[in-house]
């Protein structure tokens, strides 16, 4: 018995047949109920709107309050540039021999360093100098192995804030390294 | 030597200070041997006269680009970058009035030079992320800037270290010593309901070193002119805020101040913004008084209106 070999067509050139009627096969349909439809959308836009709120309230909270922080009032700018320069001054004074390593209230006020000529500062300890405003506390500040500073406050107690002749003049708090207390200088700010 | 040291300290304390840095810091200088100059960059005019001031004998003060160009929008070209390369320093504003040198200086990114941030040190007026850049426009911040550059030139020559610090003392005492007679005068005057409006937000740390803050600013960014909305908008702010004074810009030609000149009956005043003319070491002295008698003028005026 001999095989005769078959050619079969390459699957892409069979043709389908369009006159063939389409099969009748049963068809399985799922109902799927309507009537809960609306409730479980407002579920879902409730809970996408709670995420929501609760990510711009968790930004607003932590990205406001920091840039808050960090930002100097602006009407403080000229007294915090003043200390600023005073600063350098101070420095200068030293190093002619002119100032002591521990300058006094008296002894900025005796050369006119601004702003201890014209504001009321105060002293509360050594190599510290305050001055209370209404919208902060600046002070000048040389730390132990730091170069002189100038920084802020944003908040004090309420009964702090008020006036300064109502201040501790002796308080120390006001001249302890903390993280309360912001540099007032741009590079600070900016990391430059 | 006693009636000598009785004498000194019989003197006024600022007397004995400049005596006691000059005689100090100039003996030290006098020893060393002269050695290469820095040549410093600047990109501003002020910063001409502060670098120049500051180096005295001791160095070469380079603007980047020619006096006569507007510094808020210009851009370097090919012969201002070859300056670069010359440059052992650079001097910046670096927070919005020179942003054509930032850009130069990270593309061509020149060998061994130095950026100092004259405003690194300065406590900025601003709101959000945005800061004032015109800290040069005011005494106390332009000292502070002449203290930063002094002590980043003298970090790159540390001979001439101490005499760039009695230079920079004694210009910034110099500065200083422009505000007395408007302080005296001010001093007698109730400002407290003075009103006061600017063309553009220049003058905030000027104003500010006086106890003064700008209730309105009139254009929308600088030299650019309010449309005729805006201009209409201003003219009822003004009357509405009761304005006393307008402080504009000296060298811009501004016809539309005169509108609202005409139409509130407001006085104007011109400031010197510090950007135009030739680079001399004088410049910011002569600006500085011709503000300080500008304002004193217009403050004097208002005092006398609102009392």
């Amino acid at each position: 018995m001999s095989l005769t070999p078959v050619m079969r067509a390459q699957q892409n050139l069979i043709m389908p047949n369009f006159n063939k009627p389409p099969m009748l096969e049963p068809v399985i349909r799922e109902i799927i109920a309507t009537n809960g439809g609306r409730l479980e959308n407002r579920y879902f836009f409730l809970t996408l709107f709670a995420v929501l709120l609760l990510a711009v309230i968790l930004l607003w909270t932590t990205v406001h309050k920091e840039r808050q922080a960090l930002r100097l009032p602006n009407q403080l700018s000229n007294l915090a540039i003043q200390l600023s320069i005073a600063s350098d001054e101070i420095v200068m004074l030293q190093d002619v021999g002119l100032l002591s390593q521990a300058p006094t209230l008296n002894d900025l006020q005796e050369y006119e360093v601004e702003p201890f000529s014209s504001q009321q500062v105060l002293a509360p300890s050594e190599n510290c100098f305050v001055l209370i405003q209404q919208q902060a506390v600046l002070r000048l500040i040389k730390l132990p192995e730091q170069h002189w500073q100038v920084q802020w406050q944003a908040s004090v107690d309420e009964h702090r804030s008020a006036h300064p002749d109502e201040l501790p003049v002796h308080d120390d708090n006001f001249c302890q390294a903390g993280k309360l207390w912001f540099s007032a200088a741009h590079s600070k700010v900016l990391d430059i | 030597m006693k009636h000598w040291i009785n004498l000194f300290l019989a003197l006024p304390a600022t007397l004995r200070i400049v005596l006691t840095l000059v005689f100090t810091l100039s003996g030290q200088v006098s020893a060393q041997q002269p050695d290469k100059v820095l040549t410093v960059g600047i990109t501003l005019h002020p910063y001409y006269s502060y670098v120049a001031n500051i180096l005295g004998e001791k160095g070469r003060v380079l603007p980047l680009i020619a006096s006569g160009f507007n510094p808020h929008n210009y851009a370097l070209n090919p012969a201002d970058i070859e300056r670069l390369n010359q440059l052992d320093a650079l001097v910046v504003n670096g927070i919005g009035h020179d942003d054509f040198a930032m850009i130069a200086v990270d593309r061509v990114k020149p060998h061994n030079l130095t950026v100092i941030y004259a405003n690194k040190d300065v406590p900025l007026l601003g709101h959000g992320d945005k800061y004032n850049p015109h800290t040069f426009v005011s005494i106390d911040a332009s000292i502070r800037q002449v203290y930063s550059v002094a002590k980043a030139l003298g970090k790159l020559d540390p001979t001439n270290a101490k005499y760039f610090s009695k230079n920079a003392f004694l210009y910034a005492k110099k500065l200083r010593s422009l505000k007395r007679n408007i302080q005296t005068i001010l001093i007698k005057k109730d400002l407290s309901k003075v009103k006061i409006a600017s063309t553009h937000n220049a003058y905030g740390y000027f104003l500010q070193e006086f106890g003064l803050t700008v209730s309105a600013v009139v254009e929308p960014a600088h030299g650019i002119k309010p449309s005729a909305a805006q201009l209409q908008k201003t003219i009822d702010e003004i009357r509405k805020a009761d304005i006393d004074v307008l402080f504009t810009e000296l060298n811009m030609a501004n016809s539309y101040i005169d509108v609202i000149e005409q139409e509130t009956g407001i006085k104007v005043y011109h400031f010197s913004h510090m950007t135009h003319g030739e680079y001399h070491k004088e410049m910011v002295e002569q600006a500085m008084r011709h503000n300080i008698n500008k304002l004193t003028e217009a403050l004097v005026y208002a005092a006398n209106k609102v009392s």
